[in-house]
C-alpha cells in the first residue's frame, strides 16, 4: 500500500534561526507580545510503499538521516498520512 | 594535474583553473560526471550554486558518484581542497567534519575580509603558520558549527583583523570561533569559505591567495 509521509526538518532549538528571527521581528506584528518564537523549516512529502504506516515512517527516517537532514544541526518530526 | 570538478550551477571554475596557472600549477576543469580520479593528483571543488543549493548548499553534490571517488583519493592521501560551495560540499559529504548554517545577519555576504592561519600542517597552509592573508568572502551560508572537542583542533583560518585579532568584532557570518576554514585530522583535505582565486592576479586587490593554492602541488 501506499503512504504519504511528511518529513518535517527544523533547525535544533540549541541552533540560532536567522530567516525565523527576521519573520519574528520584522513581520507578524499584529500578534507581537504574543509571539513567542518563529523557527523556519522545510517540509518534504513523499510516497512510499510500504506494509504499514510504521513501516513507512521508519523507511523515511532512515532515508531522511542520510542526507535529507543533517543530524548535528537538524532535527525531524515524521508524520504518515 | 589538479581536477576543478564542475557541478550544474558551480560558477568559479575558470578562475580557479586560471588561478592555479598563476600559482605555477596545472589544473583542469572536469565536468562531475565525466571525472576519472586516476588521472588525478589533486581536487579543487570550486565555488558556485551546485545542484541551484537545492535543499541545502552542497547537499545534492554530496550525494553524487564524483563525492565517492573524492573520497577514495583522500583517504589515500591526495590533497582535496573545497572553497566556498565546495567547502559546503565537503561538510555535506562527510569528508570534513561540522556543517555550514546561514549567516547570522541572515544576508548574502560579498567582502574583503582577514584571516589569520592557525593551523599549519594542512596541505595549503605550510609555512604560513600566524600569517594574516587578504581575501574576499560571497556566501549565504558560511556560518561553521561543530560540537565537541574536536572543533578547535579541525580551525585553520579564522576572521581577523589585518593585525590578526580574532574577536567577534571580525567575524563577518556568525561562525563558531571566527572559522573560515577547516581541515581533516592530517591535513589533506581543507575548506574554506573565503575565495583564493578571487585573490590571485595582479589586477585582484592582494594575491594572498596564491601562497594557499601553491600548496596544492607536489606530493
Amino acid at each position: 500500500m501506499n503512504y504519504t509521509v511528511e518529513i518535517l526538518i527544523l533547525p535544533k532549538d540549541s541552533i540560532r534561526d536567522p530567516e525565523g528571527e527576521a519573520i519574528e521581528r520584522h513581520m507578524l506584528g499584529e500578534v507581537r507580545g504574543k509571539l513567542k518564537q518563529v523557527r523556519v523549516g522545510k517540509v518534504i512529502r513523499v510516497i512510499l510503499e510500504a506494509s504499514s504506516k510504521e513501516e513507512a515512517i521508519k523507511m523515511a527516517e532512515e532515508f531522511s538521516s542520510r542526507g535529507l537532514h543533517n543530524p548535528l544541526v537538524h532535527k525531524v518530526e515524521l508524520r504518515a498520512i | 594535474m589538479i581536477a576543478v570538478i564542475k557541478f550544474p550551477g558551480t560558477t568559479c571554475e575558470l578562475e580557479t583553473a586560471m588561478a592555479l596557472k598563476e600559482a605555477g600549477l596545472r589544473g583542469e576543469i572536469v565536468d562531475h560526471a565525466d571525472f576519472d580520479p586516476d588521472r588525478f593528483e589533486s581536487v579543487v571543488l570550486p565555488g558556485g550554486f551546485s545542484f541551484g543549493d537545492y535543499l541545502r548548499a552542497g547537499a545534492i553534490a554530496a550525494g553524487s558518484e564524483s563525492l565517492k571517488k573524492i573520497k577514495e583519493m583522500a583517504d589515500s592521501g591526495k590533497k582535496v581542497l573545497g572553497i566556498c560551495n565546495g567547502f559546503q560540499i565537503l561538510t555535506e559529504a562527510g569528508l570534513l567534519r561540522g556543517a555550514l548554517l546561514p549567516n547570522l545577519n541572515g544576508r548574502f555576504l560579498t567582502k574583503w575580509v582577514y584571516l589569520k592561519v592557525v593551523r599549519d600542517d594542512t596541505a595549503i597552509t605550510r609555512n604560513l603558520g600566524g600569517r594574516v592573508l587578504f581575501m574576499p568572502i560571497a556566501h549565504a551560508e558560511g556560518r561553521y558549527y561543530g560540537e565537541g572537542d574536536w572543533v578547535q583542533r579541525t580551525i585553520v583560518m579564522t576572521y581577523s583583523s589585518a593585525t590578526g585579532e580574532v574577536n567577534e568584532k571580525w567575524n563577518p557570518n556568525g561562525s563558531l570561533w571566527n572559522t573560515a576554514a577547516v581541515a581533516n585530522e592530517s591535513g589533506n583535505v581543507v575548506g574554506m569559505m573565503p575565495h583564493p582565486e578571487r585573490a590571485s592576479f595582479p589586477f585582484s586587490r592582494s594575491t594572498d591567495g596564491l601562497q594557499l593554492l601553491r600548496g596544492l602541488g607536489g606530493r
